[in-house]
Order: C-alpha cells, then sequence, then structure tokens
C-alpha cells in the first residue's frame, strides 16, 4: 500500500470512528432522557408488547384453525410471522425517526439545524431517536420463531443462526432503503408523507407467504416494493431450503441496491430542500 | 479581503397561486398555477473580517432566504456565494464549521437532553480541544450566566434563558463568522442587553465577523456600524447607519431647560442668525428644531450654554424607526 493509500483509509477510519463515538453518545443520552421519565418508558413498552400480542393472537386465530393454507403448514407460517417481526423490529429501533422527516423536518423547516452541522444529515436524522420499545417487537419475533422451530422439528446449525441475522440486517436495508426514497420525495413535492404511510400500511403484508396473495401482488411485493424479501423468501430458506433458495440469496443484493437507491434520492433530495421560504 | 462576497445572488421560490374557495382548493388539487418567487434577486455585497453588519427589512424581503444562502442550507438560483473563499452549499462540512447560526425563533440545541448534553455533543462535532472548550464555557458563562442552566433540558427553558444557550453554543466552535438571524426576537429588556454586550465583546475580543438580522432597530442602532436595507427582494442601502440617518432626515432638536424663565422674543433675538423653529410649553421648557445641515449643532449649544443659565441640554436624533419607515415609504411611492 502506497503512503498516499495510507494516508486516506487511515483518515477514513478515524471518520468511522468519529461517526460511531457520535453515534454512541447519541443513543446514550437519548436513553438518558428516556429514563428520566421511568412512567413514560414503561407505558410506551407495555403498550407496545400490548400491541405486538393483538398482532400475534390475530394471526394465531386465523390460522390456528386450519392446519394449512395453500400448502404452508400453521407453524410455517407463524415462523415467517416472526421473522417479520424481528426484521421491522429492528427498523424500527433504529430508524424510526424516518417517519418525522416528512413533516417535521422538511415541512416544519427543522432541516435547517442538520444542514448547519458539519455532519453527514442522513446520519444526523436517523441518530437523532433510537425508538427503545421496539426492543420487545424484536424479542417477541424471536420467540415466536423459536415456538415455531420447535414445532417443526427444525434444529439450526451455528451457520443458520448467522445466516438468519445477515438476512434480518439485509431485510432492514431494504426497509431503510424504500423508506429513505420516499421521505425523500417530500423534499420535492413538500407533502406530509402521504407516501409513506402507504408503504408503512403495506408492511402489513410482510408477515405471511406471498405464494397467498394474487400473481400481481406477490410480483409487486417481490420485484417493485420487494417487501417479500424482508420475510418470506428469507425464511423459506430456513423452511424449505430447496424452495426458492436462489429468492433468499438474492435478499443481501436487494437489501444493498434499495439501499444505495435510497441513499441516492436523499442526495438528490437535500439539493431541492427549500427551508420554510423566507 | 472580504470574508463574504455576493455577486448577483438570485433565489427564486416557486409558488403556486391558491384559487380562493372550497371550489378552488378542489380546482388547485387538479392544475396548479405556479408563480415564481424572486425572493431574493440580482443581489451583491460583501462584508469585511471583524466587521458587525446589521441587516434589516421587512417581513418577506428576503433577509432569512439570504441569511440561509450564506449559510449554506439554499442553494442559490444563479449568482455567486463566497463565504471565506468557499461556497456554502457544495462544501458544507468545511463551511459550516468555521461559522455559528442562530435562530431567534427555533432552537438549535437538542430539545430533549439538558443543555450541557447538548455543548458535549457539540464539542464531540466540532471537535473542539477540551480546554479550549472549558475556557470559552468559562467565558461566555461570565457574560451570559448559563451556569444555573446547563442542567436544564432545553425544552423547560424559557425563551430568554434559551436564546442565551443558543448563543453560547453557535460559538463554542470559535467559528469566523456568526449569523444571527433575530437573536433578540421577543425578549425582555434586561436579556436584551445581556446578549448585545455579549455580541459585542465576542466581536471584539475574538474578532468574530457578525451579521445581525433584527426588527428591533435598537440593536442595529447600538452594534452596527454599517446596514445592510433590502427591500423586495433587492438591497436598497448599504453603508454607514450614520449617513443613513443623515440622508433621510437631516432634522434635528435640541431641548432645553433652563434655571430662570426665558422669554420669546429673548431668544429669538440671541438665534437670529440661525434658521430654526422655536416651542415652548413653560417659560423654562424650550424646544428648537433645525435641519442639521443648515445648522451647526455643537455651535448653537455653545451660544446657548454661555449667554443663558441652562439646567439641562440635549439633542434629538429622528429615531431610526421613523427613518426606516421612511426609506420604505418613499420606494413605494416611486
Amino acid at each position: 500500500m502506497s503512503s498516499y493509500q495510507h494516508i486516506i483509509s487511515s483518515l477514513y477510519m478515524r471518520r468511522t470512528l468519529f461517526y460511531i463515538n457520535l453515534a454512541w453518545a447519541n443513543v446514550s443520552n437519548s436513553l438518558k432522557s428516556r429514563l428520566a421519565y421511568r412512567e413514560d418508558f414503561w407505558a410506551g413498552f407495555i403498550a407496545n408488547f400490548m400491541t405486538q400480542m393483538i398482532g400475534v393472537l390475530f394471526v394465531a386465530a386465523l390460522f390456528g384453525r386450519v392446519p394449512h393454507v395453500k400448502g404452508w403448514y400453521r407453524y410455517e407460517i407463524f415462523y415467517i410471522y416472526g421473522f417479520s417481526q424481528l426484521t421491522l423490529g429492528l427498523f424500527f429501533l433504529f430508524f424510526s425517526n424516518l417517519f418525522e422527516v416528512s413533516e417535521r423536518y422538511i415541512v416544519e423547516g427543522w432541516f435547517d439545524r442538520v444542514l448547519l452541522r458539519p455532519l453527514d444529515s442522513f446520519f444526523q436524522v436517523i441518530i437523532e431517536r433510537i425508538h427503545f420499545e421496539e426492543i420487545s417487537n424484536i424479542l417477541v419475533g424471536l420467540v415466536i420463531m423459536l415456538y415455531s422451530l420447535h414445532h417443526l422439528k427444525i434444529s439450526l446449525s451455528p451457520s443458520q443462526h448467522l445466516m438468519i441475522l445477515g438476512m434480518a440486517l439485509s431485510a432492514c436495508l431494504i426497509y431503510l432503503g424504500v423508506f429513505t426514497a420516499a421521505v425523500s420525495a417530500t423534499f420535492w413535492f413538500n407533502d406530509r408523507g402521504s407516501l409513506v404511510s402507504v408503504l408503512h400500511l403495506m408492511q402489513n403484508f410482510s408477515g405471511y407467504p406471498v405464494t397467498i396473495y394474487g400473481p400481481k401482488l406477490k410480483f409487486i411485493l417481490s420485484w417493485i416494493i420487494p417487501y417479500a424479501f424482508t420475510a418470506f423468501y428469507p425464511a423459506v430458506q430456513v423452511l424449505r431450503p430447496s424452495k426458492y433458495v436462489l429468492y433468499a440469496w438474492l435478499t443481501p443484493a436487494i437489501g444493498l441496491l434499495f439501499f444505495g437507491l435510497g441513499m441516492f434520492t436523499w442526495k438528490q433530495g437535500v439539493k431541492a430542500y427549500e427551508s420554510t421560504g423566507s | 479581503m472580504p470574508i463574504i462576497e455576493v455577486n448577483n445572488l438570485v433565489k427564486d421560490f416557486k409558488r403556486y397561486r391558491r384559487r380562493p374557495g372550497l371550489g378552488g382548493a378542489f380546482k388547485d388539487l387538479w392544475a396548479r398555477k405556479y408563480e415564481t418567487v424572486h425572493a431574493v434577486n440580482q443581489v451583491n455585497f460583501s462584508i469585511d473580517s471583524g466587521e458587525i453588519v446589521g441587516y434589516i427589512g421587512p417581513n418577506g424581503a428576503g433577509k432569512s432566504t439570504t441569511i440561509k444562502v450564506l449559510t449554506g442550507i439554499l442553494v442559490p438560483t444563479s449568482g455567486q456565494v463566497r463565504v471565506q473563499g468557499l461556497i456554502p452549499y457544495k462544501q458544507r462540512y468545511q463551511h459550516v464549521k468555521q461559522i455559528g447560526v442562530v435562530f431567534g425563533q427555533r432552537t438549535q440545541l437538542w430539545w430533549d437532553i439538558a443543555v450541557m448534553e447538548s455543548f458535549n455533543l457539540l464539542q464531540k462535532i466540532y471537535e473542539i480541544p477540551m480546554s479550549d472548550y472549558q475556557a470559552r464555557l468559562e467565558k461566555f458563562d461570565q457574560v451570559l450566566g448559563l451556569k444555573e442552566l446547563l442542567e436544564v433540558p432545553v425544552r423547560k427553558l424559557s425563551l430568554g434563558q434559551r436564546m442565551r444557550c443558543d448563543l453560547a453554543a453557535s460559538l463554542l466552535h470559535n467559528p469566523k463568522i456568526v449569523f444571527l438571524d433575530e437573536p433578540t426576537i421577543g425578549l425582555d429588556v434586561a436579556v436584551k442587553a445581556n446578549i448585545r454586550e455579549f455580541i459585542r465583546e465576542i466581536n471584539q475580543e475574538y474578532g468574530t465577523t457578525v451579521i445581525l438580522t433584527t426588527h428591533d432597530l435598537s440593536d442595529i442602532e447600538e452594534l452596527c456600524s454599517r446596514v445592510l436595507m433590502i427591500d423586495a427582494g433587492k438591497i436598497i442601502y448599504d453603508g454607514e447607519l450614520k449617513a443613513l440617518k443623515d440622508g433621510v432626515d437631516a432634522s434635528r432638536r435640541l431641548l432645553l431647560e433652563t434655571i430662570f424663565p426665558v422669554k420669546l422674543s429673548g431668544l429669538a433675538d440671541l438665534l437670529k442668525d440661525y434658521p430654526l423653529d422655536m416651542q415652548s410649553t413653560d417659560p423654562y421648557h424650550w424646544e428648537i428644531s433645525f435641519n442639521r445641515n443648515q445648522v451647526n449643532a455643537a455651535q448653537l449649544m455653545h451660544l446657548l450654554l454661555s449667554s443663558l443659565d441652562v439646567r439641562d441640554i440635549g439633542l434629538e436624533e429622528p429615531p431610526i424607526e421613523e427613518i426606516v419607515r421612511r426609506v420604505y415609504q418613499a420606494r413605494k411611492v416611486q
């Protein structure tokens, strides 16, 4: 390695450490201020947990009566549902501030402040809020997955554990990319995030096998707004390794693709930012 | 060498014209009529290092838009802006490291965390050496009295307290330039005085260039040697505050209080060489008005002091509000 490259890479390292350090400072601040209101924290936690449980009960009631739907066994469906809760939990834990961007930052002009700091604008927006309550989502998802695997008599090897983690993170990137792109639209259209709420509602499709939907919806969920890759395809990799194997391995690629797309629209959007006028 | 250079700056906004009524709102859903608003239109100026410049104008004149372009928040439609040789929106990181910004209407601090935590985050973000950071905090505390506020979350601060913290926050990293957009809006007299003193001190001690927009013209009067006046997106005055005052309104009033009663005829006789008007409420109190271009105020005062037994004497300039109002009125008439 030439000394020039060495300087570049050490600068890069330094910058990365700088961001990690800041992220940590922000997380600890945000946790501190959250914990300062103990009742509020627990109320939020319990409310979130109960919302989870209602969802779980709904799925249990719906699929508990029938042994299988379109060839999918009850516990397979539970596993897919659990996986989707895991990835949704991960996504909302770290990125829920994205949902504030349209209204609070762009339309109301709080984004001014972000542009006045010598830091990446996306990093700043994301780091401003960690939604700790989502940990319950992640836990519920994991419990459902373990419970389903137990009933399906599937045991996982250590490498499969790692793979599931990798898939969940890739799925997170898909959500991140999709929502970043949607939120960025506000930079041009100054709407209050209508596209975001549609995409948010559509997340409900992610928890079930896409084969139970019609072919059009299946196509959309696979290739346009690829929510099928956030739970179904990666989950099937464990449930029925021979089926959709290629799809499962596409997950990280689609994650990176959408993440890139999201970052690109964000960058372009920031240039079009108009603040609140004069 | 100017620290800020603005050449032919234009910033347009596209606004859609809303049609009136509910029916109009429905029509707007389908076809919108857009119009281009020139918020800032062909603006030129340059500012030297160490100046305190007052930037004034009515609401919607383009003040904030100019500030937002200078700070790199907005991308100009056309024209060149250089701040310390940098293009603000392009070289954003380098640029914002060198500037401090306060928006009176909106805090730059983190809403939910204590002021001290906000400051500590800024220390990390701007990579301020610890010793500098502590020294500056100490220094700012002396003028702004920050100590008792440090543990309070920002959202619990009063407006005046918040502004003191915001000002300190904007200057922690020792910026070369600080942009203050309405820093005294909604504050009481004591806090205003405190903040003006702080701005003056920072300017003198660190040579920080200050660009100040305000509606309170006494801010300008107390702090700024130079004024930029903007109206409808165009600069209409750029120069010394004093020259503005004299050019627009050269009328002066001299208020006189005497120990013994004075007769009008006597006073008129004494001042017969000067073109001026005299009025009195009683024989002890006189109000003498004249034009400063025709009458030398110092000579006049000297004459009065040497001829009469004066208890009190004072010279009044027209209030700056009045001057600014006249400038804008004159433009409207054109």
